[in-house]
């Protein structure tokens, strides 16, 4: 029917636009591996910088260190010719007694102690520290010597150069000497130590600022093209809600034409209910009022084609109904709750009753049948029209025999109808559900072709499902499938 | 105190239908006289005439087509229930649709009874004679006074 194929554009709406959701993919998945990237690098950049700091610092404290030491290699040289310009001062007022020569002798013992305290605060080194301990006596024993010889040679001078000969002073210069040679030999070893690591750590820092150089320049990279993908992914997502607007307004457009074109059927099946049965009645109207008042009056050939005329508007009245009821169930709401298969066959049966007895129909009901969601009036309408046709496809002569009965299958419940009828070939399984699909002529078995659209319709529209096994000849087993309910039935 | 009404009021636009239902009342034996109107203008001026003159041509059940020309079934249906005493005359609906939303619509109006024309004339005659039987004779009318 029109209807039906109005319903199918209405299921290519969405299909055919599936692969719109496809594009989404790709952009869902994109920014995670160039975030990581963009995270790892940013962060090998700042673990570079951070210990390139520490290599600076460490630098730096090293730099500071080999200025200390030379600082001290100057103190002790300073100290060095500090003793010896005292020593010298000495030898002069000795060998000359002119009090002039002492004054370098006076200004080289105020410095002394002087240079001496500065390398005491100087030095860190354990080993150095030992030395300066060591050197200490030695340089007081030496400036003892010294205020001697010349607090002698006051009174004379071979008092002096007795003192002088006894080469005590000449031992403790060198024993001076000694020490300060070797603090400064082991101060120039420091010194080179560290210069050596200060090269080295120089050299590091200049490897790892490299590193750092590139990183950030890889950092830049990554971080221009992740962004360059936020962009094309912004660009693609903008797209994408276009097109889902577009998606969305072609949609309803769609709705708004379905709805257009029901509304149009529904007048349809309107004008259909009232103006064509109004001169449909008519004619069958006038057809038995002739038949009633005129009949005798009407030769035999008049009676028949009376009666003609009768059938013809009765099986279009037929025709009419069940095109309306067709329509009908497919345009109106249908809502299921429990019914009760047992009350709903009574009900069908005592309905059919009329026709069963015409027939001599047995019909054998396998209780319990149990209860389903279905939509009572919309069931029923299932029911009649299956004992119906079991009534109607029998072989002449046969007295129809039905079964109903109901299984259970999972949440579904199966409810059978079967006969002894003239079954139906397998061939046509399928196609009895379609409207207007006809197996007989009208002659043979009377009818619209319609009933079991009707059936399957109703089933589909109560969420049901429906189906026949049947073979030609061996009568016909007619299935209806609706979900099982549990709760009350109310009526 | 004046008995309710005295005649049979069938709006109908079709004249074969009405032809056909004037047979089936006839057929039945029906004595109460049948008044027609043919559209609900008519059916308005119609009960508007016998309610304002004499009350004995009040009808007693009226029987209302829905598709009608010009003022349709329905409006002809709301008028009659707004109506302070006609509102009290039985309404019956006789119509060829059986869309629910037609009978919703007529009974949220105060549609009395809602029957479908059927098409064998022999069921015709069969539905008249319930008409009678029931509105006509078991049920118990309001006066109109």
């Amino acid at each position: 029917m029109i209807l039906s194929g109005a319903r199918h554009v209405a299921g290519s709406v969405p299909g055919g636009r599936d692969q719109g959701t496809h594009p989404r993919e790709p952009s869902r998945r994109g920014p995670a591996p160039g975030t990581l990237a963009f995270l790892i690098a940013a962060l090998l950049l700042l673990t570079s910088a951070v210990s390139l700091n520490l290599f600076l610092g460490r630098v730096a404290e090293n730099r500071a260190f080999v200025l200390r030491t030379s600082s001290i290699l100057r103190n002790m040289a300073e100290l060095n010719v500090v003793v010896r310009a005292a020593e010298t001062g000495q030898r002069g007022f000795i060998l000359t007694g002119e009090r002039r020569y002492l004054v370098p002798y006076e200004t080289a013992i105020e410095r002394l102690w002087a240079e001496f305290r500065d390398l005491e605060s100087a030095v860190r080194d354990p080993a150095q520290i030992a030395r300066l301990h060591r050197l200490r006596p030695l340089l007081e024993g030496k400036l003892a010597e010294l205020a001697n010889t010349v607090a002698l040679r006051e009174q004379g001078f071979e008092a002096a150069l007795a003192v002088v000969r006894t080469d005590v002073g000449q031992t403790l210069m060198e024993d001076i000497q000694a020490v300060v040679d070797e603090f400064e030999q082991a101060e120039q070893e420091i010194m080179v130590s560290r210069s050596q690591l200060l090269e080295d750590q120089a050299r590091w820092a200049a490897r790892i600022s490299g590193l750092t150089a590139l990183l950030a320049v890889a950092v830049i990279v990554v971080g221009v093209l992740w962004l360059a993908r936020q962009r094309a992914d912004a660009r693609l997502l903008a797209a994408e809600r276009g097109f889902r607007q577009d998606l969305e307004r072609q949609v309803e457009n769609r709705t708004e034409e379905l709805t257009q074109v029901n509304r149009e059927l529904d007048a349809f099946a309107y004008t259909i209910s009232h103006d064509l049965r109004a001169p449909l009645r008519a004619m069958h109207g006038y057809a038995d009022a002739l038949a009633e008042d005129y009949a005798p009056k009407l030769p035999e050939e008049g009676r028949r084609f009376t009666s003609r005329i009768m059938a013809a508007a009765e099986r279009m009245e037929a025709l009419i109904q069940d095109i309306l009821t067709y329509s009908r169930m497919s345009r109106e709401e249908v809502r299921v709750r429990p019914v009760s298969l047992e009350e709903a066959v009574a009900r069908v049966l005592a309905h059919a009753r009329p026709r069963i007895e015409e027939t001599g129909a047995v019909i054998e009901v396998g209780h319990p049948l149990g209860t389903v969601a279905a939509h009572p009036a919309a069931l029923e309408l299932v029911l009649d029209n299956l004992v119906a046709n079991a009534v109607k496809f029998m072989a002449p002569g046969e007295t129809p025999h039905i079964r109903i009965r109901s299984e259970n299958r999972g949440e579904w419940v199966r409810l059978w109808v079967e006969d002894n009828g003239i079954g139906i070939d397998p061939s046509h399984r399928e196609r009895i559900f379609e409207p207007f699909h006809r197996l007989h002529g009208v002659e043979t078995y009377p009818g619209t072709g319609i009933g079991l659209a009707i059936v399957r319709r109703s089933l589909e529209r109560m969420g049901g499902r429906c189906g026949v096994d049947a073979e030609a000849g061996r009568g016909s087993r007619f299935w209806i499938e609706l979900r099982g309910a549990v709760g009350e039935v109310d009526q | 105190m004046t008995d309710g009404g005295t005649t049979i009021l069938v709006v109908e636009d079709n004249p074969d239908d009405r032809d056909l239902l004037a047979r089936a009342f006839r057929k039945a034996g029906i004595a109460m006289p049948l008044r027609f109107a043919v559209n609900g203008e008519e059916a308005v001026a119609s009960l508007e005439g016998a309610h304002g003159g004499a009350l004995g041509a009040s009808p007693a059940v009226i029987l209302l087509d829905l598709k009608l020309p010009g003022r349709s079934g329905f409006e002809v249906l709301e008028w009659i229930k707004a109506h302070p005493v006609l509102r009290r005359v039985p309404v019956i609906i006789l119509t060829s649709s059986r869309e629910s939303i037609d009978l919703k619509r007529a009974y949220d109006l105060g549609a009395n009874s809602y029957l479908v024309k059927p098409a064998r004339s022999d069921d015709l005659l069969r539905m008249v004679e319930q008409i009678h039987a029931y509105w006509l004779g078991l049920n118990q009318a309001a006066t109109l006074s």
